[in-house]
């Protein structure tokens, strides 16, 4: 079975090689084939290898597999080798399994577009990356994975190049994730330097070695400083505090892809490296303060951003980013299973809310903005009641899959083992967080699905159901959001229900033990009594219903005057929460702008101005320069040159003879 | 320490000082009376006919620059001439040397020649 | 005159320096064959021309990886070896002139320049090139890195009509006497001091104690500038972008290769064999006390280390702000210089290892680039800047993809030979505890991976604005884009080969004696 973990990066890879290469003069028809039936084998594949490594014993459910030999630098090998435990299994599955389903969807909303091979090619080389980020059995191969995904992002979102802003966002993707892709190498260099080696089955072991010999204390500075560079990797891709600005711009691309790339896999990939890394983080308290604490203050400030938007792509944009937040509470209060619980019950409701609103989109003719829409229940049934589904599951409310993972990481947080008063404080910011996610997102239904069609005539006559293939997915889609959360019922609703278990939490957790066993050796998790979880549970649920409340008074029962009231009278929190608290604004004008004008002033000053000269003016006023007296012109600046190595050797010599 | 170049240092420093007091003496003592026509260049009494700073054709560079060639091969092949007659008791190592030394300059010359570099048209 | 031997096994000697004869040969016979041609039409002159250095190139390479090991590697009375490091140099170097010619043919046809001499001067920088990589004497040393820098200056100047050219080969001319001059003081010193020349002699000499006298610190220092001038470390770097700039593409790609390569080399050998205690890892019983040589480490790394991070920080920086393509992969080749010499700070054999490796696969990806550079320029300037390069990427589907493909390479991601390159020096410095050198250098790397991606973005995001054409496209411009293509991702792929080559290459610098 391990031999054939290959084949599941391999057919994206092959589909994408088909593709990319002769997709031009092919039919669109093959070319849906080529791109859907690959990823639907590398599903297959992880079916079976799920069903054969359910059939193992779970203490041995690790599947490896080396293909070659990649690097050696001294001792320490890297191999190209893909690694199979439950972790990357259920990754694996929700990876696969989700982008069939878009690239099902997909045939149907691109159909039309002019490079539609193109399209497919990227999308499969999306999923060969994340397939390749999920498997690796090092952390290596996980960055190569790492940065493919994140060229393919790019390249997607500026997929409709033509539109100046969608270049922009591209860009601005790509090099927002580099700043977090220096902290993910660096945490990668250190840990290198700390074991000797970047393999899981290496350095954990390692770890845990070292930790039980007394070589490694809890919360040393070597820990934390990896833990937390590789946190500011995954605040990169992950979209979390300071560098969440990429991903509302990143909607720019097809809906399709924000589905696929920006809330259901690639930007979980921060949460997943978090908990593969699960057992450095234990180690490290300081590490996952900080990442619960900035996952808090993500959860909630994204949410309030969500409030006054009115693209309907940018709201699911922003609630993604609080929802990631929600992830990153999960795996930063040691309850790892949570976060990935939360992903994928996340990754099931979000891509149908995206797919719905992609529906939506397509049938407003490319129209994203809320404001004229409005009654489409009738008109789109299926898009409407999938949707519905979705956003219950995403408000949490039971028995919807968001109910039970929010839950559980709330849950968590209030009980956080090393920090009890930080998670107290935690879990209050995501309750709230919670009930602000239930109102902005039922004022996106109330918007789009009810009250009165707000656009233009034409619109309203085109407005229709879309095809099946585009409904299918979100028929899927929606049913998991409502069972997702099956999976992982908790221990306390399980028994009242007649001893329910919760199989996600046994399935991940040959993973995550030597982690619990550290927590439990080092802080006791605080108990937390029945009435209180019970409590707890019933006010999460009730702010929600508050927020959804609020939002149908709002947007439905006053729709007319009261939106525009608070507007007018709140006008200053109005415009901060409107413009997203200029977060952007301060970004380019605190870094963006110095690094460029210090690289312009570096090469003025020094290259330009004091030696060169030839740049700054263009070859314009070199030439006339040239023709005053070309020997003129070489004879100052070439002393220039030389005067700067004199000094250069100067400066060594100096430092030679003078040390 | 004393290592014998202070006599040398010394007679460097007589020197100078000799040599700025003679100019010196005929600074103070010496007539100064600048008139226009003692600037202009003295040449045999006769007016310069052009200006010195006048264009030559590049091709004085370039026979300069084959004139190097043989002045090298002089330089080089003159010593081994020498030498010669101790150095043949060692094979015929050195002979083949100096022959490929000057199959290389031959070439060189054979190209030039060829690409016209003496032609002066 | 006893000492002196004349009775050479010619065997021997084209074992060690067969490469160098061939070329050296080679180019004398292409001298001829050029005149012989005169006749002929200067079109197909040129190309034959062009295709008879292919040749000469792949032979020398030929001959180079077909040469037996295990001999007595050193002629000459200790002037040149053939150590497994310079032949691995020597490849490097050959391979880029190999790669360079083959454009060259394209090139010389799309600017009207049909001359003969610019085949046979590539012949002979490569040979001088190789000669400098292979000498263990300093004095050989100076006279081959002249042998090589003057065939490139004039190399740089080909385009007769351009002033850019001329100003930027004057420069460099000007600025590269200076630099020599600079290394054959440092060599006069030396030989002042020690009384010999052969760079293990000298490393015997100083480790009796005279490491720390000024005067050999200053002609150590002395010779570093020399070769810093030419690998291009700020603050030396002065005269590349001009250069780069001025001079025909290939051209350019060929200094940033080939010449990066043998500076590199040959500091690499001087620093380690005379600067370190290298030698005393050989275990003869001469070279022990070598080891005393470690002392001079607190000299030379820390001057490195700034010199390495300044290099990295400064091409980067100043590359953002570039608007020609051209000059922009110039200050880029700088910053590339500044990641290798963190692999040499590292001093140990995986830092070789990957200097050697970054070597490599920088000359296939930094020769790919201005192979596509000068096919979408057409003729010389006519589309360098990056408003040019906007929506070549739908144009010219396959340049377009190439050029994506070596900027993602240069920016180090992966799965490029870019990343592995410098990855294995990174690697290498960390375990040597420079984190923090590292660690700056992967945050240049970032700013660098804006400027790349730049033109990618101008190539693709970016609808073009003015009607460019490419010029037309040579068959053996399109064999060089498509081995160094393969060669960038294979080795991206499966570099474990190369860097099994490479790390007996730096292991045998212990052994040049």
């Amino acid at each position: 079975m391990e031999k054939y973990i290959f084949l599941i990066p391999l057919f994206p890879l092959l589909g994408f090689l088909i593709n990319g290469l002769f997709g031009k003069k092919f039919g669109k028809g093959l070319i849906s084939f080529i791109a859907c039936t690959t990823i639907g084998f590398s599903f297959l594949v992880a079916l079976f290898i799920w069903k054969d490594l359910l059939a193992l014993e779970p203490e041995h459910r690790v599947l490896t597999q080396t293909l070659w030999d990649w690097m050696t630098v001294g001792s320490f090998h890297i191999d190209l080798a893909f690694m199979i435990d439950p972790l990357s299994m259920v990754m694996c599955l929700i990876v696969t399994g989700i982008s069939f389903l878009i690239h099902i969807y997909s045939t149907g909303y691109m159909w039309d577009d002019e490079s539609y091979w193109r399209y497919m090619a990227y999308l499969n080389m999306f999923v060969f990356f994340m397939c390749m980020l999920i498997l690796g059995a090092n952390y290596v191969v996980m960055f190569v994975g790492w940065e493919g995904v994140g060229l393919a992002s790019y390249l997607l979102i500026g997929f409709w190049y033509q539109g100046y802003d969608n270049a922009i966002a591209g860009k601005k993707a790509f090099v927002v994730n580099r700043i977090g892709d220096f902290g993910f190498v660096l945490g990668m260099f250190l840990m290198f330097w700390t074991f000797g080696s970047l393999s899981y089955q290496d350095v954990f072991p390692k770890a845990l070695e070292m930790y039980e010999h007394g070589a490694l204390a809890i919360n040393s500075p070597f820990m934390i400083a990896i833990c937390v560079l590789l946190f500011i990797g995954a605040t990169g891709k992950s979209a979390q505090i300071p560098l969440y600005v990429w991903l509302p711009d990143a909607m720019a691309g097809p809906t399709p892809v924000s589905a696929l790339i920006h809330a259901a896999t690639m930007v979980t990939a921060g949460v997943y490296m978090v908990a593969r890394t699960n057992v450095l983080y234990t180690l490290a308290p300081t590490a996952l303060l900080v990442v619960s604490s900035v996952a808090a203050l993500t959860a909630l400030f994204a949410a309030t951003m969500g409030i006054l938007q009115n693209d309907i792509k940018k709201v699911l944009a922003y609630s993604t980013v609080s929802q990631l937040g929600y992830m990153f509470i999960g795996v930063g209060v040691t309850a790892y299973w949570a976060g990935i619980f939360h992903l994928m019950t996340h990754a099931f409701f979000k891509a149908c809310l995206f797919l719905c609103s992609g529906s939506v989109i397509h049938a407003m003719s490319g129209d994203q903005d809320m404001r004229h829409m409005g009654g489409l229940a009738k008109k789109m049934p299926i898009t409407y009641i999938t949707m519905l589904f979705a956003t219950i599951a995403i408000s949490g409310l039971p028995p919807f899959a968001g109910f039970f993972s929010k839950d559980e990481i709330l849950g968590k947080a209030f009980a956080f083992p090393y920090y009890p008063m930080a998670g107290k404080f935690i879990w209050l910011l995501g309750t709230i967080g919670a009930g602000v996610t239930a109102f902005y997102m039922f004022r996106l239904i109330f918007m789009t699905f009810h009250g009165e069609f707000r656009g233009t005539e034409e619109q309203a006559h085109h407005v229709h159901e879309s095809p099946l293939n585009m409904t299918f997915p979100l028929m899927v889609l929606a049913t998991f959001s409502l069972i997702g959360g099956w999976f992982g019922i908790p221990g306390l609703i399980g028994e009242k229900l007649g001893g329910l278990p919760n199989l996600l939490e046994h399935f991940l957790e040959p993973v995550f033990e030597h982690s619990a066993h550290i927590v439990s050796s080092v802080a006791p998790v605080p108990h937390v009594p029945e009435p209180l979880e019970w409590s707890l549970m019933s006010l999460s649920v009730i702010v929600a219903i508050i927020g959804i409340c609020l939002a149908y008074y709002i947007y439905m029962v006053r729709a007319k005057d009261l939106p525009e009231k608070l507007a007018k009278e709140y006008a200053w929190h109005y415009q901060l929460i409107y413009n997203k608290y200029y977060v952007d604004e301060i970004y380019e004008l605190m870094i963006v702008q110095p690094i460029y004008y210090f690289s312009v002033l570096l090469w003025k000053v020094v290259d330009a101005f004091m030696i060169d000269g030839i740049g700054v003016n263009g070859p314009g006023w070199l030439v006339k320069r040239l023709s005053a007296g070309a020997r003129l012109v070489q004879n100052g600046y070439v002393q220039t040159y030389g005067t700067f190595m004199v000094m250069g050797l100067v400066a060594i010599a100096c430092f030679y003879l003078y040390r | 320490m004393m290592s014998g170049f202070e006599t040398i240092v010394m007679y460097l420093g007589m020197s100078l000082l000799v040599v700025l007091a003679m100019l010196g003496a005929s600074a103070l003592l010496g007539p100064f009376r600048p008139r226009p026509q003692k600037a202009t260049t003295f040449e045999c009494g006769v007016p310069l006919l052009e200006p010195g700073h006048k264009r030559y054709s590049v091709r004085y560079y370039l026979v300069a620059v084959l004139f190097l060639v043989f002045d090298l091969e002089t330089v080089l092949l003159y010593p081994l001439a020498v030498k010669y007659k101790a150095l043949a008791q060692l094979g015929w190592g050195v002979f083949f040397e100096v022959f490929i030394f000057v199959f290389v300059l031959l070439v060189g010359l054979v190209y030039a020649i060829k690409k016209g570099a003496i032609d002066w048209r | 005159m006893n000492d002196l031997n004349f009775s050479f096994d010619f065997f021997h000697l084209w074992q060690v320096i067969g490469g160098q004869l061939i070329l050296i040969v080679a180019g004398l016979i292409l001298i001829l064959a050029d005149i012989a041609m005169l006749k002929l039409d200067e079109d197909v002159r040129s190309r034959r021309l062009g295709w008879l250095t292919v040749i000469i190139f792949a032979l020398t390479a030929a001959h180079m990886m077909s040469r037996e090991w295990g001999l007595h590697n050193i002629v000459f009375m200790g002037i040149f070896s053939a150590d497994k490091f310079s032949i691995f140099v020597s490849i490097v170097m050959v391979l880029s002139g190999l790669l360079a010619a083959l454009m060259s043919i394209g090139y010389l046809q799309n600017n009207d320049v049909m001359k003969g001499e610019y085949y046979i001067l590539m012949i002979y920088a490569v040979a001088g090139a190789i000669g400098l990589v292979q000498s263990v004497d300093l004095l050989m040393m100076f006279i081959t890195l002249e042998v090589m820098s003057l065939a490139i200056y004039a190399l740089a100047a080909f385009l007769k009509n351009n002033r850019f050219s001329q100003e930027g080969a004057l420069k460099y001319f000007l600025l590269g006497s200076f630099g020599s001059a600079f290394f054959l003081f440092g060599v006069a010193v030396i030989y002042g001091v020690t009384g010999t020349i052969n760079l293990t002699k000298i490393a015997q000499s100083i480790a009796g104690g005279l490491y720390t006298n000024p005067a050999i610190l200053l002609a150590f220092a002395m010779l570093s500038v020399g070769l810093f001038f030419k690998m291009a470390m700020v603050p030396f770097h002065m005269w590349t972008p001009d250069v780069y700039e001025g001079s025909p593409s290939v051209i350019t790609g060929f200094m940033a290769t080939a010449v990066k390569a043998a500076a590199f080399g040959v500091f690499v050998k001087l620093l380690f064999v005379t600067f370190t205690p290298m030698l005393s890892q050989s275990g003869q019983p001469d070279f022990q006390n070598t080891i005393n040589l470690a002392a001079l480490g607190a000299y030379w790394k820390p001057v490195l280390w700034w010199l390495a991070l300044l290099t990295m920080f400064f091409g980067n920086l100043i590359a953002v702000s570039q608007q020609n393509v051209k000059r922009m992969l110039a200050y880029s080749s700088i910053a590339h210089a500044g990641y290798m010499a963190v692999g040499i700070i590292a001093a140990n054999g995986d830092g070789r290892m990957g200097v050697l490796f970054y070597l490599f696969s920088y000359t296939l990806m930094n020769l790919g680039a201005f192979g596509v550079i000068y096919l979408i320029d057409g003729k010389e300037r006519n589309a360098q800047t990056l408003e040019d390069y906007r929506g070549l990427g739908y144009k010219y589907p396959a340049l377009g993809f190439l050029m994506g493909l070596f900027l993602v390479a240069m920016a180090g991601l992966p799965p490029t030979a870019g990343f592995i390159a410098k990855f294995y020096v990174f690697a290498a410095a960390i375990k040597e505890g420079y984190f923090l050198l590292a660690a700056l250098g992967v945050m240049t790397s970032v700013i660098g991976a804006y400027y790349y991606l730049r033109v990618i973005y101008m190539m693709y995001m970016k609808d073009e604005v003015r009607d460019v054409v490419r010029g037309p496209v040579a068959m053996p411009t399109v064999i060089a884009l498509v081995i160094t293509a393969i060669g960038v991702i294979y080795l991206g792929i499966l570099p474990e080969q190369l860097a099994n080559i490479a790390n007996a290459a730096q292991q045998s610098l212990s052994m040049i004696f």
